[in-house]
């Protein structure tokens, strides 16, 4: 099936620290017609230029801890930084917003970045990492022309304390196929129900593309995650998620599944205006939101609860095991949903480790391989 | 420039229909008319002598109608024909600018016009500050288009109806938009932050309903509120506050006021009240007492154990809680032309 999605790079620029990176080299292979600029800086831009990549020198540290807030339940993931932006432009992206510079940026110096992700689990090896990619872009966007999970796939196969989730829109899976990933990487995809996506998703793969791409990764040994967020509250909803949920597990078989998280649409009060600016159409920033206890605009409970107790209803009539868990969300609303909160059964990081265990069979015990690096 | 000199002018010698210096107030001066009445005209006006024996007002326009009716001649200072007309513009801008407090009417006039006369880093610099105006680009150029609105809309900015965040919101709407709001809030004459509340959430309203703003103004339920007679500016805002909230947020509406009633149900005891959680977010009620006394908070802790007892104050929880297991419906339009 065809995606959507082209390859959204028409020029490069790199910093000289990163030229002779191996991501560079395989830009360069990949991409033989597009223009490559060697700058020794890569100048913050104040206005997006389509069709320009960045591959920029990374300073900052590459593991870090996913952001959370002390009042919602936080899932404890961890963030390998590969990059910043996106160019699937939902309307509803918090990257709009999040970043000063607001072209696609890539890390060159996969070298360190690499260091890192050999470092951290193995200093902590009881301690069990769930880790991804796809915080401050899209994990596989970029994926065919950079290589990266190349890179990354393989060597957290021999990592015994952490998985890696590639967290995408796109079906850019085709350069999975072959990687040794041991059963240490899931891939998973943000979903919507098919109105969403036409309306506020529209450059990302259609959902039967993100499903085809889902089950052939499946068919390569991957685990699979899929995230319902944000999860959007128009007319039809319920119809509406029901089909993309039909669609899933009709394209895939659940047990391959490790997760399903849930999220109602949430945002950052200045998120509003630039979504009406560069969205006119979309209509998303007109819910009935109230100020949440983290300052974000987030929809009134009783909205919040119809749309995770239908879900949570028609997941477990598909797989009654499979960890669908909320993300962001008050215990109040976790009492509501599934009967109990996090806590009562040690936290919502326990709930997911737990998931890792019981579907990937990874333990957090195990110590690390000194031979693996 | 040469400098003006002090002629006795006729007033049969002034062009009064030419207004090329004039920056209408759209208000009257009040106080200027009490002070004309008492002492007279304090300060020649200033005249520019276009043609020879014909003259034309720079500065004083006020003064000199007011002097009109009264006297045959007036006490100028009178420029010379081959004055340049753009000078003494800058001229008239920077007394204008600088005189005394203006209106929003005035001051985008002096604005716009000063963007003929000079560059955008002057009217950065020096004078969006002494206009009091923030000079990002894109709010620049609103201020400046402001000064195209019709006169019936630059009345309602001089009279201060309209608070200046409000007009710069208003300034990109469509003309029918932009009275019907301007008529609204003029009516209104609530604070800054209530205009703007009003405003945005109907500006929501009709992006989710696909309607034009000025329906939701010309709307039978708003017009019954600013028409009725019964109700005192503050009421109307209350109301007009209320309608545009149910409109914005049905179900929330819906909700908050089926808790109203059952906390209103509730046999509170004067010294005690009862807080939801704020817009129902999270679980955490307060319960606030107020005591003068240690014997008066021990009265208030034993009411409040009392209360706890209550039916009617466990409805209330049971109110906030079942309902949140209702499945709401999907949001439809309730405002009054809301299509699907």
């Amino acid at each position: 099936m065809m995606s959507r999605i082209k390859n959204p790079i028409r020029n490069v620029v790199v910093e000289r620290a990163v030229s002779q990176s191996p991501l560079v080299a395989t830009l360069r292979e990949r991409l033989p017609g597009i223009s490559f600029a060697f700058v020794d800086t890569v100048p913050e831009q104040p206005q997006k230029i389509p069709g320009l990549l960045e591959v920029v020198h990374f300073k900052g540290r590459f593991w870090r801890s996913c952001p959370g807030t002390k009042t919602y339940e936080c899932c404890g993931y961890q963030i390998v930084h590969i990059g910043t932006q996106c160019s699937l432009e939902c309307t509803y992206c918090i990257l709009q917003s999040y970043f000063q510079n607001p072209n696609l940026r890539i890390f060159g110096n996969i070298e360190d970045l690499m260091a890192e992700v050999r470092q951290v689990p193995a200093s902590a090896p009881h301690r069990l990492f769930r880790t991804g990619t796809g915080e401050f872009t899209d994990s596989l966007l970029l994926d065919p022309w950079t290589g990266l999970s190349r890179h990354l796939v393989p060597v957290f196969a021999r990592i015994p304390n952490a998985v890696l989730e590639l967290k995408t829109k796109t079906n850019h899976v085709a350069q999975l196929e072959k990687l040794d990933h041991g059963g240490h990487s899931l891939v998973s995809w943000s979903l919507n129900a098919d109105e969403v996506i036409r309306r506020e998703e529209p450059r990302s793969a259609p959902l039967e593309a993100r499903l085809e791409a889902a089950r052939r990764c499946a068919d390569w040994g991957y685990f699979l995650g899929f995230h319902f967020d944000p999860m959007i509250d128009y007319p039809g909803w319920r119809e509406g998620y029901r089909r993309t949920l039909h669609a899933l597990f009709n394209a895939v078989d659940p047990s391959r599944v490790v997760w399903i998280s849930l999220g109602a649409f949430r945002f950052m009060p200045e998120l509003k205006g630039i979504i009406e600016r560069r969205h006119p159409k979309s209509r998303i920033v007109t819910g009935e939101f109230i100020r949440g206890l983290d300052g974000k605009m987030r929809y009134f409970r009783d909205i919040r609860l119809a749309l995770y107790t239908e879900m949570v209803k028609e997941i477990r009539a598909w797989d009654s095991t499979l960890c669908v868990y909320l993300c962001m969300e008050g215990p109040w609303i976790w009492k509501r949903v599934f009967g109990f909160e996090p806590s009562e059964k040690g936290g919502l990081p326990a709930i997911l480790d737990k998931a890792v265990r019981d579907r990937m069979g990874i333990e957090e015990s195990s110590q690390g391989d000194e031979n693996a690096f | 420039m040469a400098r003006p000199q002090l002629k006795a002018v006729p007033l049969a010698s002034i062009d009064w229909n030419d207004e090329g210096f004039a920056i209408p107030g759209y208000g009257p001066d009040e106080p200027l008319v009490q002070s004309l009445k008492a002492v007279g005209i304090l300060h020649p006006p200033l005249l520019w002598e276009k043609k020879p024996n014909r003259f034309v007002i720079v500065d004083g326009f006020k003064r000199l109608s007011w002097l009109r009716p009264r006297s045959s001649h007036v006490d100028a200072l009178v420029f010379a024909e081959e004055t340049e007309a753009a000078r003494l513009l800058v001229m008239r801008l920077e007394i204008k600018m600088l005189s005394r407090s203006l209106n929003l009417a005035e001051k985008v006039q002096i604005l716009a016009r000063y963007a003929a006369l000079t560059s955008k880093e002057d009217l950065r610099q020096r004078i969006c500050p002494a206009l009091g105006f923030s000079w990002q680009t894109e709010s620049l150029s609103l201020w400046q288009s402001m000064a195209t609105w019709p006169a019936r809309h630059l009345s309602a900015l001089a009279r201060d109806f309209i608070a200046e965040k409000t007009a710069l919101s208003l300034a990109p709407l469509p003309e029918k938009d932009r009275e019907s709001f301007l008529e609204l809030l003029s009516a209104l004459r609530c604070s800054a932050s209530l205009q703007m509340e009003i405003l945005e959430r109907c500006q929501d309203i009709a992006r989710r309903d696909g309607i034009r703003l000025h329906a939701l103004v010309e709307s039978p339920e708003m017009q019954a509120i600013l028409e009725d007679k019964n109700r005192n500016r503050r009421e109307k805002t209350a109301a007009v506050r209320e309608l545009v909230h149910r409109w914005r947020f049905p179900r929330l509406h819906e909700r908050m006021k089926r808790l109203e009633r059952a906390m209103a149900e509730v046999n509170m005891p004067s010294a005690l009240s009862l807080v939801p959680p704020p817009h129902w977010e999270g679980d955490m009620w307060e319960l606030r007492m107020r005591f003068r006394t240690p014997s008066d908070l021990a009265v208030s802790l034993q009411e409040a154990t009392h209360l706890g007892m209550q039916p009617s104050f466990q409805d209330v929880f049971e109110e906030f809680e079942n309902a949140s297991a209702a499945q709401p419906p999907g949001p439809r339009p309730v405002s009054p032309q809301g299509a699907a």
